[in-house]
């Protein structure tokens, strides 16, 4: 047991805890997700916690854009932007062709970690739609929900193993499929509009 | 180490193809009539074509759900898909919730997955909905035997995490998590979704009786499983660490599997690293207990060696994605090492030194990025040791303070705030001022501010500070916030013992009398010279009427505000010289008709004073006192809500000194007594008694099963242990109020002024809801509160389960002198009987009051003053006082906000005087403060206690304060 607590470490700790009161809205920031294409236009956005009533999802991740299509590709993958009403938020992107994954983060994951992460959400996305590309986000927007799901949860990071994102993915695919099946015979007028 | 080869820029994914299509049946690939909407969208010409289409659609959305008849379960899918992307291209989307739950309800999968995506998408917290989607949810979680639909539960109750949904459900979410037959791909979710839990209502879980299901957890064999029950055992860990310590022995085990053994399955290496995530996960855990190292535990040695084996075998890979995840170890082992810092192991410290030092040197923007984050938190764990080495990559650091990425110059900036000391001051701040020079404007602001702090910190003289300053607004004058500049004036001010202020004068004389002055430089030229300008009379070339006119001329160019400055200086000149009087004169008439405010009364008010005769003026315009130092310098107030911007909950940073709250407290500690720190640092802090009201409390409550450890001594209603806890409230910034085995009150209060912010945390420690709980506080006349209370428990009453907590928060100002505290009533019912227990706030005179120290003449003279309003009670305590209870009593003095007056005491008395601020505001509408004075005189077991304030009614609250206080010492 590690008992031998001293006096000025028992400050420290005091002193964390108050810091904890006072930012304790910081700790319940989650990561969001976010996918924006090279004009601006999302193709995902994902916000895992509450917006302040200053902001909506689009003009957050406009303001989130503009920020990062600014700087070159030769430039670090961390930016710190403050938000008006909602403090500093750290953003780690990774840019791929035409597009931009974002994920704005607190600090309970570690930042290389978060670039990793993209790479395991961008891979994953690439074997699902065979050489994913931005009209595969499009067209699919509800199987990229189902894999981010299948990575991040509630804002934290859940898997981070490919074939057992794409594992899960597939199973809920052929559940989804039988349980049609089962469903509805008709499946004719289905096409019309 | 090389910029990477595989760019992470590069035109397509370059990862190996996949050996199979896989053909999921999504509900998008089959509904021509989503795929049509989606192309429409595609093809609008413009904006308003897309929304306007959106509306068409949304419209025709609408009319189907509200249509009578039955939806297609494939319509209903479609339709809410569509709402989903039209939410997603930033369309408001207020309806079809209805829709969106019968989907969630459903008893087929295909219909239940989308209904779980549109929900954690369209239904916010706080919806209506919500309570009706709560039984479906629950259902999937607990009553069906389907995996794959208690998953889609779980995750959006992480993704929705709306209170509700976490009230209602997080003993399912628990039981899911712990339950034998729970897959891992449920296991893993649930774990998250209690981590999201606990970060909303953290003590929903017993931490006590939670730990054993968490070492069960940890020796799970899926990787899965084990990151994600790390990622929620580190948010248990950061509220309790006590109770999770037996999980360290887990965690090193783990790692040493990953790390020296490399025995982890093959899915599970991410370019060749073994489940980086959760090797970081497990390196974070272990930074919560800093003293580990010295432990001399077994597995001490096994830590040492993975941290070992960490640094030196991380080689530099040509894989941007293997020297990634490396590096996040890598990075992770460091900070560890940080942590642990003098008592971990010296020739680790040393390795992470050595390899931080190439990291901030290397091209790779990440790793420098990270390198200088890291260091900066190193620099200000430990003093000592790591500074000395810090020291030595200044060159290095200031290098990247010249990057062309902004997210590296401010890590450089932060890093080389941070290794500043008296002994580089210098060369530091003359660095940043050259690099100022072209610092574009999206660091510029930050960097003046630290530069302005660094200055005045370290200064080695005062004069090299002013003359910094002045570099500043010479530079950067518009960044130059007039906090900056106050300060120093403020600093000038009151050091008249040297030739500062002369030199200052001469300084700003010059720098005034260049045309190009900046409009600041104007500014503090203006007070300067007014003030201090006499000491240069003398000098040729610059008599009164020289400075006059050094100022005037600037006169057209500058703002209003800096012209009523200037205005002040040549009122202040106009009493001293008079042969400018003629000059000036004409000024102040020409100003009578100003059409700004200011300039017109002050003009007017200063042409008067003349006429007034020389003694009246003379008394006015004299030099003005010295300013009162107890402020807190608003240069740091500035900094800490720049600091709190940046700020977060990792480890290091709540440790980092420089912390805002911290820093206030080990700053002010000279100084000034700021009770909000030093109250809690100094006598006796008792650690049991801070956790005791917001989180299940460790040692002496105990898991909420067990009645108490205290309880005896609290029976219910016991009034000397109530008047006991209100009085310890008195002098303590947080505590518990009241305690019995079923409600606890606790109360966390600061103070500024007249003002004051009261939470009030009323939880249930019983095994059963409390229904009608109610918090009542009944107005009283001398106090405007406002009250935030989410709950209800204010109002009409509200239920409060088993181990939940009610939380008011209350805005008080005193309007009045009073001496009664306000009154709560704390009243519920279990299903037996009711309960109601009267208790008083800690809210009374002293509460409001700020420290004033005085000298003895000053004390004795309004002592003799007050001697009318005085207020008087002996009391009689347990034991005879000695002078270690006198030190005492001298704490509570400082812990009640009063200023001790040394002087005026012998061994057995202690006095103190301070200030009741009230909001309330005399004729003149300046605020009432209400002067108090208090003599605490000990003689064998008795006390004597006697206030003297300016209102009578104050000084029997603050000698009710004071008794109540030393009764319970």
């Amino acid at each position: 047991m590690i008992k031998a607590v001293s006096k000025t470490c028992r400050i420290k700790r005091l002193l964390q805890i108050l810091l904890f009161f006072n930012r304790s809205y910081l700790t319940l920031r989650p990561l969001q997700v976010l996918i924006i294409n090279n004009h601006g236009l999302p193709r995902l956005q994902k916000y895992f916690s509450p917006l302040p009533p200053s902001h909506t999802p689009p003009t957050l991740t406009r303001h989130i854009f503009n920020s990062i299509a600014s700087r070159p590709d030769s430039f670090c993958n961390y930016l710190n932007l403050h938000i008006e009403d909602w403090g500093d938020v750290k953003l780690i992107y990774r840019h791929y062709a035409t597009l931009y994954f974002v994920f704005a983060v607190d600090s309970q994951e570690s930042d290389l970690g978060i670039l990793d992460l993209i790479q395991v959400f961008v891979e994953s996305l690439d074997k699902c739609f065979c050489n994913v590309c931005e009209l595969d986000l499009i067209f699919h927007s509800d199987k990229v929900h189902y894999v981010l799901d299948e990575i991040v949860s509630g804002g934290m990071v859940l898997e981070t193993n490919i074939s057992m994102v794409l594992e899960s993915v597939r199973e809920q695919g052929k559940l989804g499929k039988s349980s049609l099946r089962m469903g509805e015979g008709k499946q004719n007028d289905v096409y019309r509009r | 180490m090389q910029y990477p080869v595989v760019d992470p820029n590069r035109p397509t994914l370059t990862s190996p193809a996949p050996l199979y299509r896989p053909l999921y049946l999504s509900i998008t690939s089959t509904a021509r009539g989503l795929q049509n909407f989606i192309s429409d969208l595609r093809n609008a010409k413009s904006k308003e074509d897309e929304s306007k289409r959106v509306s068409k659609e949304l419209a025709n959305i609408r009319s189907k759900f509200t249509a009578s008849g039955s939806l297609s379960s494939y319509q209903k899918k479609k339709y809410v898909w569509k709402l989903v992307y039209a939410f997603m291209l930033g369309y408001d989307v207020d309806f079809g919730h209805a829709e969106v739950v019968s989907l969630v309800g459903s008893a087929k999968y295909s219909e239940k997955q989308v209904g779980y995506v549109a929900m954690s998408l369209l239904l916010k917290a706080g919806d209506s909905m919500m309570n009706m989607i709560v039984n479906s949810i629950r259902n999937d979680l607990v009553g069906s035997y389907d995996d794959a639909a208690t998953s889609l539960a779980l995750t959006s109750i992480a993704n929705v995490s709306g209170i509700e949904l976490m009230q209602a459900l997080h003993v399912e979410v628990q039981r899911v998590l712990v339950s034998p037959n729970a897959t891992p791909a449920v296991r893993k979710k649930a774990a998250l979704c209690l981590l999201r839990l606990i970060r909303q209502l953290p003590d929903s879980i017993a931490s006590a009786d939670f730990a054993p299901h968490i070492s069960n957890l940890l020796q799970d064999r899926h990787m899965g499983v084990l990151t994600s029950t790390m990622s929620l055992l580190i948010g248990l860990t950061s509220k309790h660490e006590q109770e999770y310590e037996t999980m360290i022995p887990y965690a090193i085990h783990i790692l040493s599997t990953l790390v020296l053994k490399k025995s982890v399955s093959p899915d599970y290496l991410y370019y060749r690293t073994p489940s980086p995530w959760l090797q970081i996960k497990l390196l974070r855990f272990l930074q919560y207990y800093p003293e580990l190292m010295a432990s001399g535990q077994a597995y001490v040695a096994t830590l040492k060696q993975c941290l070992a084996r960490i640094l030196n075998d991380t080689d530099v890979s040509d894989s941007i994605n293997k020297s990634n995840a490396d590096h996040a170890v890598l990075f992770e082992a460091i900070s560890t090492i940080v942590v642990f810092g003098d008592s971990g192991d010296e020739d680790l410290q040393l390795a992470a030194m050595r390899l931080l030092g190439k990291f901030i040197s290397v091209r790779e923007p990440n790793i420098r990025y990270l390198g200088l984050m890291t260091m900066s938190r190193l620099a200000v764990l430990h003093n000592n040791t790591n500074k000395e080495q810090i020291k030595t990559f200044q060159s290095v650091v200031v290098h990247s303070l010249k990057d062309a990425d902004i997210s590296v110059r401010r890590r450089a900036l932060d890093l080389l705030f941070v290794m500043c000391d008296q002994t580089n001051a210098e060369s530091i701040v003359d660095e940043l001022i050259t690099y100022l020079v072209a610092a574009d404007a999206g660091i510029r602001e930050q960097m003046v501010l630290k530069i302005a702090v660094l200055a005045e910190k370290f200064a080695t003289s005062k004069k090299w500070y002013v003359d910094t300053i002045l570099k500043l607004i010479s530079i950067s004058g518009d960044q130059v916030s007039d906090s900056i500049w106050h300060r120093v004036i403020v600093i000038v001010t009151n050091n008249s013992d040297d030739d500062l202020q002369q030199y200052v004068a001469t300084t700003m004389f010059d720098v005034c009398s260049s045309k190009n002055a900046h409009v600041k430089a104007v500014a503090v030229g203006s007070y300067v010279l007014g003030e201090f300008g006499f000491l240069i009379a003398e000098e040729a070339g610059k008599s009164g009427e020289v400075q006059f006119q050094v100022l005037h001329q600037h006169w057209p160019l500058i703002d209003a505000n800096t012209q009523g400055i200037m205005l002040t200086a040549f009122a202040k000149m106009y009493n001293l010289y008079e042969e400018i009087r003629p000059i000036i004169d004409p000024i102040f008439a020409k100003l009578k008709t100003s059409v700004d405010v200011e300039l017109q009364q002050r003009s007017n008010e200063y042409r008067i004073l003349g006429s007034l005769g020389p003694e009246i003026m003379e008394d006015i315009l004299r030099e003005m006192p010295a300013f009162d130092t107890q402020k807190v310098s608003t240069l740091e107030i500035a900094l800490d809500q720049e600091h709190s911007d940046t700020h977060d909950v990792n480890v290091f940073k709540k440790k980092d000194p420089n912390s805002p709250a911290s820093k206030r407290g080990s700053k002010t500690a000279q100084q000034e007594p700021e009770p909000e720190i030093l109250v809690q640092a100094e006598p006796e802090p008792e650690p049991d008694l801070l956790d005791g009201f917001d989180d299940p409390p460790p040692a002496p409550i105990g898991g909420f099963d067990d009645p108490p450890l205290s309880k005896q001594a609290v029976t219910v209603g016991d009034p000397a242990a109530v008047a006991s806890s209100f009085a310890k409230l008195l002098s303590t910034p947080q505590g518990v109020l009241f305690q019995n085995e079923y409600v606890q009150v606790g109360v966390k209060q600061e103070f500024r002024g007249s003002q004051g912010r009261i939470q009030l945390f009323a939880g249930n420690m019983g095994a059963e809801s409390f229904t009608n709980f109610k918090l009542d506080m009944p107005q009283v006349p001398y106090l405007r509160t406002t009250v935030q209370d989410e709950m209800g428990a204010t109002g009409a009453g509200c239920t409060l389960a088993p181990k939940q907590q009610a939380r008011v928060m209350i805005m008080a100002e005193a309007i009045a002198p009073y001496c009664e505290a306000p009154g709560l009533t704390v009243t519920f019912e279990t299903s037996t009987t009711t309960h109601s227990y009267p208790l008083k706030l800690p809210i009374v005179p002293t509460s409001f009051t700020e420290p004033v120290t005085v000298d003895k003449a000053a004390f004795m003279g309004r002592w003799g003053q007050l001697a009318a309003k005085e207020s008087q009670e002996i009391i009689t305590v347990s034991r005879t006082v000695d002078p270690a209870m006198m030190q005492q009593v001298a704490a509570l003095l400082t812990g009640l906000k009063y200023g001790r007056c040394q002087e005026v005491d012998s061994p057995t008395t202690c006095s103190g005087c301070g200030t009741m601020k009230t909001g309330a505001k005399d004729g003149q509408g300046n605020p009432i403060s209400v002067g108090c004075l208090v003599r605490i005189e000990a003689n064998g077991d008795k006390f004597r206690v006697t206030a003297r304030t300016l209102h009578p009614v104050v000084s029997q609250g603050v000698k009710e304060t004071f008794c109540k206080v030393l009764k319970a010492l």
